[in-house]
């Protein structure tokens, strides 16, 4: 017998509640943050779960959801555009003034260049990169053209390759 | 051809159909500059998992973890409901997810392997676009020992059995897989306990090049979900075959 659709989104929410922690991550650069996000995103989506058409995947409608009450959010608090002090952010300033540059390891130089990225590029990596999302999908899920989503894509692999990846003109940046 | 900047990320993340993946893995092996850009967008997708590996240790916050229990607690009640099922799931006819209550009848037969002649499949064939059946665990679903034959010695662009290889590659789990195609159907295998098994087997569509994705494309979708490490070089998927597929030769 074919379950109901809440039945569905309830198995789903657990079962990829990870991914939906690693989007909003994305999105907010905060875990605190990011999990007051998914528990306002996965309400949401309890509330909706009998309209969930089983037709989608549920990882895409959830994000989508997530990704809604993030833009909603941020339009209310007129955040939009609101930059955060990487440095102070991730404690990169040593006690004598100096970065920590040389000591941070691949997670660090990793979690810098990502957070470094606009918010509209941390959500196509989080979401085609990391969680394995299709082009068509994070399309989907952030509104847009699947031609926006891959030129945002392209754009911050290369600046994730600017900032790690060592060049024969002397190294990345990081 | 000569592959686009987008044509090689697409190929890198699974994107592309099978024909225009043969034909960048072609260009990429025989084009250094092209191999190398090829390198750094995995590298690129390795960085951005890097970063995010934190967060699937980082404690939930009180409020989450308490809505994360009250769901699991609804869904142990309905699962008690139910009959107990095994855990794969698949596309049904209608897009939606079906439970499997029984694998075994998968296990394809040399005939079954033709693709689309087995008494079931007539039954059990949904409508243009929706995968037949794509395996959410494939611990299940061993292919015959002719298919396995086939699938270990066919190179890529050779035709056997109305089978053709278009690409091989290795899954983000390290997993040696094969897309391939028939008359009118694609799919994709992945080697798991020394033998072929069948992740996703669905009807072609005749789809633009970046057709992957959600509903219309679910040997896409599965590429995506399992995540390509890399694409096989001809040369490489030779060593492979002559090795046969042992986890020393990759």
């Amino acid at each position: 017998m074919a379950k109901r659709p809440e039945q569905l989104v309830r198995e789903g929410l657990v079962r990829h509640l990870p991914k939906f922690r690693r989007f909003a991550l994305a999105l907010t650069r905060n875990q605190a943050d990011a999990d007051d996000l998914v528990q306002a995103g996965l309400e949401r989506a309890l509330k909706k779960a009998r309209s969930y058409d089983p037709a989608y995947r549920i990882e895409s409608w959830v994000f989508k959801i997530i990704q809604n009450y993030w833009t909603d959010q941020m339009r209310k608090h007129a955040r939009r555009g609101e930059t955060v002090d990487v440095e102070m952010a991730y404690d990169l300033v040593g006690e004598d003034g100096r970065t920590k540059a040389e000591t941070r390891d691949l997670t660090q130089k990793a979690c810098l260049a990502i957070e470094a990225l606009p918010e509209d590029h941390r959500a196509v990596v989080s979401l085609i990169l990391v969680n394995g999302e299709s082009y068509k999908d994070a399309a989907e899920v952030l509104g847009v053209p699947v031609g926006t989503v891959m030129s945002r894509l392209y754009r911050a692999r290369q600046t994730l390759i600017d900032q790690l990846t060592p060049d024969e003109q002397g190294g990345g940046r990081a | 051809m000569t592959p686009t900047d987008f044509d090689l990320m697409a190929y890198v993340d699974g994107e592309l159909d099978a024909k225009t993946t043969k034909a960048v893995a072609e260009a990429v092996e025989a084009d250094p500059s092209l191999q190398k850009q090829v390198d750094q967008l995995i590298e690129s997708r390795r960085v951005a998992r890097v970063a995010f590996d934190s967060v699937d240790d980082a404690p939930l916050t009180e409020g989450l973890s308490a809505l994360i229990k009250a769901i699991e607690d609804d869904v142990e009640v309905e699962s008690a409901r139910e009959e107990q099922l095994p855990t794969f799931t698949g596309s049904s006819a209608t897009g939606g997810t079906m439970s499997w209550a029984r694998a075994n009848w998968l296990t394809f037969s040399g005939a079954a392997f033709a693709l689309g002649l087995a008494a079931g499949w007539g039954l059990l064939r949904p409508p243009a676009t929706q995968a037949f059946l794509q395996l959410a665990d494939t611990e299940s679903a061993a292919l015959s020992r002719e298919a396995n034959t086939l699938f270990s010695k066919i190179e890529s662009g050779d035709k056997a059995h109305g089978i053709q290889v278009q690409t091989s590659f290795i899954s983000a789990s390290g997993k040696p897989c094969r897309q391939f195609e028939s008359a009118h159907h694609s799919g994709i295998v992945c080697r798991q306990n020394e033998g072929w098994q069948l992740v996703v087997l669905a009807e072609q569509s005749a789809a633009d090049r970046y057709h992957a994705a959600g509903l219309f494309d679910p040997v896409a979708v599965a590429t995506a979900d399992l995540g390509v490490e890399r694409v096989l070089t001809l040369q490489e998927e030779a060593t492979m075959i002559e090795q046969g597929w042992s986890p020393e030769s990759r």
